[in-house]
C-alpha cells in the first residue's frame, strides 16, 4: 500500500489555510529574491574589497612614479627617478651616476620595505656595485620614502616623494 | 509515496465515516429483525407459591427484552497529523501550495515550520468538514465545502 505523502490544495483551500497561519509559506521566487539580495550584498562587498585592494597593496608596497634626491656621506648628491611596480622598482640615477637598475621586492617587515638590486645598466662604479645589494626604504611621516643604502664605506640616503604629474622617463 | 488533492482526502474521509455509521445502524437493525423473527426466548421454571414443594410453572421471556433499545452511531471521526506547507516548483496548476507529510529533510539554512493539521467530521454537524491548523479553525471555502 502506498503511503500518502503530499496533498495538493485548490486555490480556495490555499487561501483559507494561508489566512489561518501566522507566517504564511514563502513562494520559491520570493526565497530566490532573498538569495539574490544576499548574493548581491556579498558581491558588492567583494567589489568594495577589490576596490580597496590597491590601497591595501600600496600600504605594503608603493606603486607608481616617485622622485627624490639622494646624498652620500662624502657630499655627492644625485636625483633619482623610481617607478614602483607590483614586483619591485625601476631606478634611474641621474647626474654623475647616470645609470639604471631594477630591484625586486623582497619583504615588508612592518617598518621598512626590503628590495634587492638584480639588474644594472650603464653608469660607472657606483652602479656596478649595486648588483646583488639590498636596499631598505622606510615610509616617512609626510608620505615619502626614506632611501637608505649602504655600500662599502659610503652610505647614500635621501627621501623620495610621489611624482604626481608625470611618470619618469627611462 | 502517493499524492492526491486535499478535497479528495476530505471526500474519502467523509464517505468513510458516513458509511461506517450507516453500517453500524444497518447491523443493529438486522440483529433486531433476527431476534424478533427467530422467536428465541429464555425458558424459566418459576414456583407458583412459597411452599417448598410448590409446583413449577414454565415462563418464556423473549431475548429481545434484554437488548439495548438504543441504536449506536458514530459521533466523530478526526484525523490529525504533522505537515509542512510549501509552494511546489512550477507554474500554474503545478505551482500551487501543497501539504507535505513526508519526514523533514535535513537542510543547512532553512527549515520550514511544522504545522499540526486536524480534520474532523461530527455527527452533530451533519458530517460537515471541520479543519484546523495549529489549533486555529480554518474557514471552509464555500465553493468546495467537503
Amino acid at each position: 500500500m502506498e503511503r500518502l505523502s503530499m496533498l495538493r490544495l485548490s486555490p480556495e483551500w490555499e487561501s483559507a489555510l494561508v489566512a489561518s497561519l501566522d507566517e504564511p509559506p514563502r513562494r520559491r521566487r520570493d526565497r530566490r529574491l532573498g538569495w539574490i539580495a544576499i548574493l548581491a550584498f556579498l558581491l558588492a562587498g567583494l567589489l568594495t574589497l577589490l576596490c580597496l585592494l590597491p590601497n591595501v597593496a600600496f600600504a605594503a608596497q608603493p606603486l607608481g612614479a616617485w622622485r627624490g634626491a639622494i646624498q652620500s656621506d662624502d657630499g655627492r648628491k644625485v636625483d633619482v627617478l623610481v617607478r614602483f611596480t607590483a614586483k619591485g622598482a625601476e631606478f634611474r640615477f641621474l647626474g654623475e651616476l647616470g645609470c639604471r637598475a631594477t630591484a625586486r621586492f623582497v619583504e615588508d617587515n612592518g617598518a621598512s620595505l626590503h628590495y634587492f638590486f638584480d639588474w644594472i645598466h650603464g653608469g660607472e662604479s657606483f652602479c656596478d656595485r649595486l648588483q646583488d645589494r639590498a636596499l631598505w626604504m622606510t615610509p616617512t611621516a609626510d608620505g615619502g620614502l626614506a632611501f637608505d643604502h649602504g655600500m662599502d664605506l659610503v652610505t647614500w640616503h635621501g627621501v623620495l616623494h610621489r611624482k604626481e604629474l608625470k611618470s619618469p622617463t627611462h | 509515496m502517493a499524492t492526491c488533492t486535499f478535497n479528495q482526502l476530505l471526500y474519502a474521509l467523509r464517505v468513510s465515516v458516513e458509511a461506517a455509521n450507516e453500517a453500524l445502524q444497518r447491523r443493529r437493525v438486522m440483529q433486531y429483525e433476527y431476534g424478533n423473527t427467530g422467536g428465541l426466548g429464555l425458558h424459566v421454571d418459576v414456583p407458583r407459591d412459597s411452599a417448598a414443594d410448590a409446583p413449577l410453572e414454565s415462563v418464556v421471556i423473549p431475548l429481545n427484552w434484554f437488548r439495548d433499545p438504543h441504536v449506536p452511531q458514530v459521533t466523530e471521526l478526526s484525523v490529525e497529523f504533522d505537515c509542512r506547507l510549501r509552494y511546489e516548483r512550477g507554474s500554474g496548476s503545478t505551482g500551487g501550495l501543497v501539504i507535505d507529510m513526508r519526514p523533514p529533510r535535513l537542510t543547512l539554512f532553512r527549515r520550514r515550520p511544522l504545522h499540526r493539521l486536524r480534520i474532523a467530521f461530527r455527527a452533530v454537524d451533519a458530517w460537515q468538514t471541520n479543519v484546523s491548523i495549529d489549533g486555529r479553525v480554518v474557514d471552509i471555502p464555500m465553493t468546495r465545502r467537503g
